[in-house]
This record gives C-alpha cells, structure tokens and sequence, in this order.
C-alpha cells in the first residue's frame, strides 16, 4: 500500500468523522429547535386564550340580563386578592347573577410537568370548579380605586371600592428541551368594568 | 478525499441554509412575542382612556352643542396637568400628545405615543379640523426590540342621559 492510498484513507477517515459529529450537532440542533419553535407558539397561543376569556368574563363583571337584580353593581366584586377574585356576573344571560370565582392553584399541584413553576387556573362557577393547565407562571392582579391609587389586599367586604384592575400573566411552557422554557407576557392595565358605575 | 471534501463543503452549505432558515423563524417568533405584549400595552391606554370623561368641559356639565368642547388645536392637558403623567389626566384628549418609555415589561422596553383628534361620524378614519361629538384615540406602540410598530385606535363618543 503506496503512502498516498494511507494518506488518502486516513484524511477521508478524518473527514468523514468530522461530517459526522457536523451532522449529529444539526441533528440536535433541529431537535432543539423544533421543541423550541413550536412551544413559543404554543405559550402564544395559550396566552391568548387565556387573555380572551378572562377579558370577557372581566369585562362582564356586575352584568346581569336583568338590571335590578344586581341592584348595586359596586358590591358586584365580593373578594379580591392578588392572585384571586369573586365576583357576581350573569355568565348564562338567564337574568339571574352567578358567583364566578377565579384563582390559581399552588405549584406543587403539577408534578407531573417538568416546568417546576407552572400552575393551574381554576374558574369557579356557582361551587363548580374547573381548572385549565395553559402553562401559567404568573396571575397577578392589582387593584386601583377611583383616583388611581393602588388598593391594600385582601378586599374582603363589598364594596371593595375596586376601579380598576391590573393584570399580569406570564405563560411558559409546561415542558421544553434542556429546560429553557419560552414564555409570553401579557400586562392589561386598567381594564375598567363597564359595569362597576365607572361613568 | 477530495470527494470527502466535497461532501463537506456541500454540507457546510446545507447547514449554513438550515441556520438562516432556524434564525428567520426564531426572529418572527420572538417578534411576534413584542407584538402581543405591545398589543397588551395598547389596549390598557385605550382601556384608561376610555374611562374618562368625554371633554373637560362635560366634567361638571351636560352640553347639547359642541361649542362649549375644546378646540381641536387644543386637545391636550390643561394648564396644571403634567402630559408626562397619565394619573393627573382627568378628560379623553388629555392623552394628546401623550409619550411614554416602559421599562417594566419582562419581554423589552416599549415606546408609545397617543394622538386624539375630532373625527366625524359620516368618515371616523379622516381627522376633521372643528369640534365634533367623536374623538379619535390613535395609540402606536413601538420598541427597538421590533420590527415593526403596533398601531390601535378607538372613537369615543359623547353620550348624556337623564
């Protein structure tokens, strides 16, 4: 065997492992990034979701098909804290309020998700409670009087004097490659109730 | 070898292909992750804007005619409110003009900015030069962060009823 064939076969070895590894380091790169990809436009899309619904159930609260039977839309709002909220709402336009309840679960309720930080959303409807895993990492709801000031929690006693209201949520991914969770942050500031006598 | 090198060149292409391919589709997403947050920013303006009263004038009283409103090339704060402060706007057009940078987001930093103008009900899209019952709120929401700006607008109306 003439040197130039040894020297031949020993480059191609050498090449041929560097393709390799190339190949292997693409190969998880692709990976990587197909979880990544496709769990941002999952945290997207659940965080839209989320913020769809509780806008519209937020936005309804103190409404009720027949006016009178919510006489006093300022006592409409029973309990308010930080990561929870009671309020009297007409959810199936039957003219009859309902006591719509919504708060987060703690986060040693979802062992079974990697994300160590994720939590369930409960929504509470009459006693009947139904809770979502979207990926929420943050519930955080602040609440402002008339003039603008930020009101004390717990609000336990109608009228709470709530204005308006902030709120924070942060969704991440329930579960992601090597644990880099993407997440997605949505901040309504202010979203005033047509119902609570704002005018 | 020199076939092996070829592979590897033709490789390297290949990879260099996929990166851009990775990276375009990683900057959308990340772009469309401002937006939304940019979207959240605009609609909490229009939402503090529209809890206020229609004009500084219909603060203590009902009005028939548009006389008694602002002018257009007044619509603003008043002398005494702070335009670098929303909580001191008490009236819609307040936000006139109004700029802010939000730094408290975890995503990035925001830029916004909010024009109020009188519209007219027959062509809302179209500023009119003379006082109207409609106002016009135009909120843009920008970031260096992303490609593009956020821009949303709402009418408010005057409304009065005994």
């Amino acid at each position: 065997m003439g040197i130039a064939v040894l020297f031949d076969l020993v480059g191609s070895v050498l090449i041929g492992g560097i393709l390799l590894i190339t190949l292997m380091n693409l190969n998880d790169s692709a990976t990587r990034n197909t979880y990544s990809f496709s769990g941002e436009l999952i945290v997207q899309e659940n965080l839209v979701t989320s913020v769809e619904v509780l806008e519209y159930d937020f936005r309804k609260i103190g409404y009720c098909e027949d006016p009178f039977a919510i006489p006093n839309t300022k006592r409409a709002i029973l309990f308010a804290d930080s990561t929870e909220i009671t309020y009297l709402t007409d959810v199936d336009f039957d003219a009859t309020p309902d006591t719509v309840r919504y708060f987060l679960g703690p986060a040693s309720e979802l062992t079974g998700t990697p994300n160590p930080n994720d939590r369930m959303l409960y929504q509470e409807i009459n006693g009947n409670v139904a809770g979502v895993n979207l990926g929420i990492t943050l519930f955080k709801i602040k609440y402002f009087g008339a003039l603008g000031e930020e009101l004390s929690l717990p609000r336990m006693y109608p009228p709470t004097g709530i204005f308006s209201m902030q709120i924070d949520i942060r969704i991440e991914n329930t579960s992601a490659y090597d644990e880099d969770y993407r997440y997605a942050f949505w901040r309504q500031i202010r979203l005033a109730s047509r119902n609570l006598e704002n005018r | 070898m020199l076939l092996a090198l070829g592979a590897a060149i033709l490789l390297s292409i290949t990879i260099l292909i996929t990166n851009k391919n990775i990276l375009t589709t990683e900057d959308v997403l990340y772009d469309s992750n401002f937006e939304i947050t940019a979207t959240s920013i605009g609609t909490s303006l229009i939402e503090d804007a529209s809890k206020k009263k229609f004009d500084e004038v219909t603060d203590t009283m009902a009005i028939e005619k548009t006389l008694p409103l602002t002018a257009p090339e007044l619509l603003g704060t008043e002398p005494g409110e702070d335009p670098t402060n929303r909580l001191e706007f008490d009236d819609f057009d307040d936000y006139n003009g109004y700029t802010f940078t939000d730094s408290t987001m975890p995503t990035a930093i925001f830029d916004y900015k909010c024009k109020v103008e009188y519209v007219d009900e027959t062509d809302p899209n179209t500023a009119i030069s003379k006082k109207s019952f409609h106002k016009k709120l135009t909120v843009k929401v920008w970031s260096k962060s992303m490609k593009d700006t956020v821009m949303q607008s709402t009418i408010y109306s005057y409304w009065y009823f005994r």
